[in-house]
């Protein structure tokens, strides 16, 4: 008799994201997986350095994913403060999404989700959480619809943080972006109907 | 951790999934906990289709699939509802590990299963009481 599973990974976050943070003086251009980023190409002039680390501007993409997010939680709360315990949970995971990430881009190759001129062919979930020219999310007047809205959001997090965790080059990077995509995966289904658990 | 190592470990996880599962199932009353029944019995199933697929996917990259142990250490002593549902929600929590480190060892289709499948263990972990987590299947975090 024994286990039934191998022992834990002793991977600190540290080792975690210290594959991204390698290449970090890298430029944006022309380092995107192809099918994933398609956004604009601003820094095209940049020649990539050879020792471009595609994973670098994943993560940007994933940041400003991330923190869309939790901009959103942010402007339901504010408009409906009667849900601040409920999305709290939701809130405190993508915080620590973004401290991560966070750490993992460099300055310079931060993507602004609300300055980016998403085409509809990028898989960003930024534009359909913050599509008001401000910048800030719009939120349902109602309490149920504002709910679902998030987990609609968180919905749509996960589906690009599995494209995003099966395009890394890194698998110690792949493996920590498929806990945030599951984790968002968990937030969605438990901010909406719990009748649908399986 | 190859590829193949990382194939043969999740259906290590697997077979005692399936095990866990099938002890876990046959102690459930259905008729006093219906619910609590359709979700074992379907996490049952789950595993047992996964752990097809993988031995599938193990002989495709050339390996010959690790064998199921006689017998595995079940979480709890599984008698009462909520020792079934902890001992279920600890072999997802467990097996979403797993899968986790498989997408970090894997390319291409068999990173995508990994994706789907660790996908799928953390949202059931939240139909056996389990709480939203901030990064499911990665423990150190």
């Amino acid at each position: 008799m024994h286990s039934p599973v191998p022992s834990r990974s002793t991977l600190s976050r540290r080792t975690a994201l210290g594959v991204v943070t390698a290449g970090s003086a890298v430029a944006l251009a022309g380092c995107t997986p192809s099918g994933i980023d398609r956004r604009p190409r601003k820094k095209a002039a940049a020649a990539p350095t050879p020792d471009a680390d595609p994973d670098v501007a994943l993560a940007a993409t994933v940041l400003a994913d991330e923190q869309a997010m939790l901009d959103l939680i942010a402007a339901t709360v504010a408009r409906h403060p009667a849900l601040e315990a409920r999305l709290a949970t939701a809130r405190d995971a993508h915080q620590a999404h973004v401290d991560l990430l966070t750490k993992a881009v460099p300055k310079d190759a931060r993507v602004s989700p609300g300055a980016s001129p998403s085409a509809d062919t990028s898989p960003s979930v930024s534009p359909s959480v913050s599509p008001s020219p401000t910048g800030s999310p719009t939120v349902p007047a109602r309490r149920p619809r504002a709910v679902a809205a998030v987990a609609a959001a968180e919905d749509r997090l996960a589906l690009v943080g599995r494209r995003s965790a099966f395009a890394a080059q890194s698998g110690v990077f792949a493996r920590v972006l498929a806990g945030m995509s599951a984790s968002a995966a968990q937030h969605a289904v438990a901010l909406g109907d719990t009748g649908a658990l399986p | 951790m190859t590829p193949l190592e990382a194939l043969q470990q999740t259906l290590a996880g697997e077979h005692a999934a399936v095990y866990v599962y099938r002890a876990l199932a046959g102690r459930v009353s259905a008729s006093a906990q219906p619910t609590l029944a359709a979700r074992l019995g379907s996490a049952y199933t789950t595993h047992r289709g996964r752990r097809d697929q993988v031995t599938a996917m193990v002989r495709l990259a050339g390996g010959d699939p690790v064998a199921a142990d006689v017998s595995y250490e079940l979480p709890n002593p599984s008698r009462t509802a909520a020792q079934l549902t902890d001992g279920a929600l600890v072999t997802e929590e467990r097996c979403a590990e797993v899968y986790a480190s498989m997408v970090g060892s894997t390319a291409r289709a068999n990173r995508q299963w990994a994706l789907d499948a660790l996908t799928d263990a953390a949202v059931r972990q939240l139909s056996f009481g389990g709480r939203p987590d901030a990064f499911p299947g990665l423990p150190e975090l």
